[in-house]
């Protein structure tokens, strides 16, 4: 599938990424100027002079063999599930990992920065947030 | 099933008489047959004190006493330790104390402590430890419990000086200030 | 002699909290009035007992009951097969996620198969305990003995029993291909741990065991259910979430939850272990077998066999630090059991073992393992206890390696604000900076410990503490007092916390509340008492609660003087306008007599957050080197607990938890034999600490306000459970030069690793 402009992925490597290439699927259909503008985002990023203003992935260590070992993925999304579901069209497989259906996988929760939620995949998300797949903590 | 056996007992002050198989244990009978429910089940063999009954003034576990020994007995339980509306001592400084949490096992250090204060109205904490390590308390780690206790007897030890050393068995009943915090503590959910 | 010190950081001009109001269920308790579940009598009720397996691990071949059935005053026996089919089925439980359906009610009744001694095979009913007790005994099971494991370790190897044939590992949403006990594999990692111990001077690697143990509530659980001909389930059980056992009988029984009603009785104890369900929905099954009530408690031994326990664990724990005393790097491998079927807590333990420090570079692996125990289930703080006594002891051997004091290195490496755990998350403002400053200024560190074989050790523990949702409902009185419905079971004294927290909304006093805990028909949700949350969840809703409140009288005062709301001015609970003033005492009076209409309340609140809860504890022991035996010579505690609403019972806490870390390090396991039976089931085998056994306990309580709350509150249950074990065996190492990786440090145990030591330098 290609790309276009507006949908192209502008993800981001942490560290871990053996080839740069490999973090950004879609870079065969995608337009010179698109990749061109990646890669300049890319370095920034890289370069640690920005954060890209979207919500941040953590992958699971257990999950990061679907990425090429990359921890930390930047993507666009106002939910848990959008985040998902961009960070699934880069990682084809990453939301079955992660997922049962519609819910998380059992177990486990969604923890949004410092906030271990219960709204699951239905979490919000604010343009700095952080996401991480946590196991569920109850409590004695 | 063997036939039902005839007891005559006091219980708390009040005569008392029941029917009881020979197996059945005293905690038993008090709980089921009488329905003084003060005293708590914890394990049934004797080790965690939360069954804890005066038998002639001295503590026991009720639920490895046999209803039937209690024959003639004089008992005393946890329904008996406030006096015509006044909280005993001791209960009055388990509460101010906090000296409870879940409150399973208070009934049994309640009279356990009464035994103790009856028979050594100023004991050391040794001897408050040694006496309590009777009764098991998962909540509170003790702290509180062996202070309400230190509290409670200096209470008792006041009240008993203030009615000019004359002997007597409530005393607590009978001492103004613990009247007052009886009144505070009441109106529970 | 009392030795609360108070470091504050918090807002000080509170009216109610920080005061120690007597509780308000405290008349009853103190003298024999309370309801607990077992004290309940209804007309016609007949006694459940249940029978068990008396083998580790069996196949059931066949269940008999006709003799049974055939005396006189037995009404019923239920097994497995009368729950409806439940295979594959899971149900979304709150925290806990998806439940397997069918797992939870083979533990309450085996399907198949026994797979720990104590499992729950049949029940019966009958007139009375002894007749219930004699049929019991006359249900005939045939069972083919299979091989047993109670070892974690042992569990985990390729050639041991199988208690589910069809169990494999899932990493991470990814099943493995072979037929194990490992039911989980998870991973944290964080920065790169091999470039991380390349920077470190010093790296200590060791590993540690841990037996189970039990929550040891005193009160038994016991259950009396009953199964109305409208077919309405009523049950009146010793829980520590009614909502939550509602959930789950409702879901093992396929009934809609509005068909059961759970009325929570006073709760003796629970510690965790009062949230699964065991008797609850067997007791439904036969009472609507009999069409009688039916009342089950459990004896000593049922507990011990039958529930709990906290799982059993080995662990190992690496830490790299350099030379000036920064922690560089962590790795940590935690193999936790989690009893007959899946899903423990070692996702919780792998969260916490570097909870307590930031570790640039860490990488931790967890496994969750099936073996022949019952269940595990949460015990205070479920998993970071066993984390805790690890890691603490790694650091405390980094820290004397590089001769810096043990309380300075946890200072120089402590967890703050901005931290990044191991699992992902980032600190808020936390609390373990002022902890660790409390103790280095506390009297107890600054008091010299002479004498042989003595020995002082530190060490800090964590919890997360967590929100969810928490409603309560209340209404005015003509006398001004409120009358308070919370959904949250008092485990040990929140009707009060909460209640002072309503008060000090409402410009009220506490003694001017009547708090009481609702059944589930006559409030709104409340998830469970547990994870240290009531105080802060349930006290949130009581906040919001008090405001709505307020707001009412507000109006209520408006009509009165026949002006806007608006124009009414309300502080420290006196409303006024214009000249007028009442309190919220005096204005409540006029509502009657204006025949305004009454003032009625409610809130609900589901706060996403954990509070975080750190703790730090000071041992100084004796070690008898003849014997082994440790005593503990004095105690103590400092925890931040965000706003102390209720002092004592915040010191309570930390006391109670204190002493359950005591036992759970010097005395108590589940001591196993070689057929896996539990050879202690009683509480004199099983030796809890007795009055006897410990100090008083010295508690500090630090005040960081949580941000998160408006009063500032953090909770402050399940932390005080996580130190004492590690603090424990550093003062047995600085008396006796012994490392005890191992618990419990029995005397048996410990004077055979002193006899060791001493083979080994004589």
């Amino acid at each position: 599938m290609a790309y276009r402009l507006t949908a192209f992925p502008r993800v981001v490597a942490k560290r871990g990424a053996k080839d740069w290439k490999s973090v950004v699927p879609g870079f065969q259909q995608a337009t010179r100027h698109e990749v061109a503008k990646s890669v300049w985002r890319l370095g920034l990023v890289r370069s640690r002079k920005i954060r890209w203003p979207m919500p941040r992935v953590f992958i699971p260590p257990l999950v990061r063999e679907l990425t090429g070992g990359v921890a930390e993925i930047d993507v666009e999304g106002g939910t848990v599930a959008e985040v998902l579901d961009a960070v699934e069209r880069l990682y084809p497989g990453v939301r079955d990992r992660l997922c049962r259906g519609d819910a998380l996988i059992p177990g486990f929760q969604v923890s949004v920065d410092d906030t271990l939620t219960k709204s699951g995949l239905r979490a919000k998300l604010g343009p700095r947030s952080e996401v991480h797949f946590l196991p569920a903590i109850g409590g004695g | 099933m063997s036939k039902k056996l005839h007891v005559t007992t006091t219980v708390n002050g009040e005569a008392v008489e029941f029917l009881c198989e020979p197996r059945q244990s005293l905690l038993e009978v008090l709980r089921e047959t009488l329905r003084l429910t003060g005293a708590k089940e914890g394990c049934n063999n004797g080790n965690c004190g939360a069954c804890t009954v005066l038998m002639d003034g001295v503590p026991v576990n009720s639920c490895i006493v046999l209803a039937v020994e209690s024959e003639g007995a004089k008992l005393e339980t946890v329904e008996g330790l406030a006096d015509h509306g006044h909280l005993h001592p001791l209960q009055s400084c388990f509460l101010e104390g906090a000296a409870l949490q879940c409150g399973i096992c208070t009934p049994g250090f309640l009279v356990t402590a009464k035994a103790l204060l009856d028979r050594n109205p100023d004991p050391s904490e040794h001897e408050i430890r040694f006496q309590l390590a009777n009764n098991l308390c998962r909540c509170t780690g003790y702290d509180k419990i062996v202070r309400a206790v230190q509290a409670a007897a200096a209470e008792l030890r006041t009240a008993k000086g203030r009615a000019g050393g004359s002997a007597g068995g409530s005393a607590g009943g009978s001492a103004g200030g613990s009247g007052g915090t009886g009144g505070q503590a009441g109106g529970g959910g | 002699m009392s030795s609360t010190e108070e470091v504050f950081l918090g807002k000080r001009d509170y009216q109610v909290l920080g005061q120690r109001p007597v509780r308000h269920d405290g008349a009853d308790k103190v003298t024999g009035k309370a309801i607990y579940t077992a004290d309940v009598q209804l007309p016609n009720l007949a006694v459940g007992k249940i029978v068990r397996s008396p083998h580790a691990h069996a196949v059931i071949k066949s269940i008999d009951a006709s003799e049974a059935l055939a005396m006189p005053g037995v009404f019923a026996v239920v097994t497995h097969d009368d729950f409806p089919d439940l295979n594959e089925k899971f149900a979304v439980m709150g925290e806990a996620g998806q439940v397997n359906l069918s797992h939870l009610a083979a533990n309450c009744l085996a399907k198949g198969k026994a797979l720990y001694r104590g499992q729950a095979i049949a029940a019966v009913a009958a007139a009375n305990g002894h007749l219930a007790e004699e049929a019991a005994a006359k249900i005939k099971i045939e069972y083919e003995v299979l091989p047993s494991v109670t070892w974690v370790l042992d569990a985990m190897r390729d050639d041991a029993p199988l208690l589910h044939p069809d169990l494999r590992t899932d990493a991470m949403g990814k099943k493995g291909d072979k037929p194990t006990n490992v039911g989980v594999h998870l991973q944290f990692a964080k920065g790169d741990i091999v470039a991380g111990f390349a920077q470190a001077d010093v790296v200590v690697e060791r590993e540690f065991r841990l037996a189970s143990v039990h929550q040891g509530y005193i009160e038994p659980h016991a259950c009396v259910a009953l199964w109305n001909e409208d077919q309405r389930l009523k049950l009146w059980t010793s829980t520590q979430g009614s909502f939550n056992c509602r959930q789950q009988v409702a879901e093992l029984l396929q009934i809609p939850v509005s068909q059961c009603l759970v009325v929570p009785c006073e709760i003796g104890g629970g510690f965790g272990g009062k949230i699964a369900v065991y008797l609850e929905p067997v007791a439904a099954l036969l009472s609507r077998k009999c069409g009688r009530p039916v009342k089950m408690t459990m004896q000593r031994n049922e507990v011990f066999e039958g529930t709990g326990p906290t799982p059993g664990a080995f662990i190992r724990c690496k830490l790299g630090a350099t030379r000036d005393g920064k922690l560089v790097a962590g790795e940590a491998w935690l193999a936790y059991d989690s009893g007959a079927f899946p899903g423990g807590v070692v996702g919780p333990g792998a969260m916490c073992i570097f909870s307590c420090y930031d570790v640039p570079h860490a990488k931790v692996d967890g496994f969750d393992v099936c073996d022949n125990k019952p269940k595990t289930q949460a015990y205070r703080a479920p998993g970071s206890t066993h984390a805790a006594f690890a890691v603490e002891q790694v650091v405390d051997e980094i820290a004397r390696q590089l001769a810096i004091d043990p309380i300075e290195f946890r200072l120089m490496n402590a967890a703050k604000e901005g931290v990044r755990r191991v699992d992902g998350p980032v600190y808020p403002r936390v609390g373990l900076v002022e902890c660790l400053e409390a103790a280095r200024r506390s009297d107890h560190w600054n008091s010299p410990l002479e004498g042989p074989n003595r020995g002082r050790g530190i060490a800090a523990g964590f919890w997360f503490n967590i929100g969810g949702a928490s409603s309560c409902s209340a209404s005015v009185n003509d006398d001004g007092s409120v009358n308070l419905i919370e959904g949250s079971t008092d485990i040990g004294g929140t009707r009060t916390s909460v209640a002072m927290q309503l008060a000090e909304t409402l410009g009220i006093g506490a003694e001017d509340i009547h708090p009481q805990v609702g059944d589930t028909d006559s409030v709104g949700y409340t998830f469970l008492t547990g994870g240290s949350r009531v105080t802060f969840a349930t006290g949130l809703a009581a906040y919001k609660l008090g405001l709505d409140l307020s707001e009412q009288m507000r109006d209520r005062a408006a009509k009165l003087w026949e002006c806007s709301p608006a124009d009414v001015e309300v502080s420290g609970g006196t409303y006024r306008h214009n000249g007028h003033a009442l309190h919220f005492k005096q204005l409540a009076g006029k509502i009657g007599e204006r025949n305004l209409s009454p003032v009625v309340g409610r809130a609900s609140v589901a706060p996403e957050c954990s509070t975080n809860a750190f703790g730090v504890h000071i041992a100084d022991v004796e070690v008898d080197p003849e014997t082994g035996k440790v005593t503990v010579l004095r105690y103590t505690a400092i925890q931040d607990a965000g706003k102390a609403v209720h002092p004592s019972y915040v010191e309570g806490q930390m006391q109670g938890g204190a002493v359950q870390g005591i036992g759970w390090a010097l005395n108590e396991e589940y001591f196993f034999d070689t057929h896996d039976r539990m050879r202690n089931a009683s509480f004199l085998d099983y030796r809890m600490p007795t009055c006897l056994d410990v100090p008083m306990i010295e508690t500090i309580i630090v005040e960081v306000p949580n941000p998160l709350h408006p009063y500032g509150v953090r909770g402050v249950g399940e932390t005080p459970i996580c130190p004492p074990p590690a603090a424990l065996a550093l003062a047995v190492h600085a008396a006796t030069g012994v490392r005890m990786r191992c618990l419990p440090m029995s005397p048996p145990k410990l004077w055979r690793a002193l006899a060791d030591a001493r083979m080994a330098s004589p």
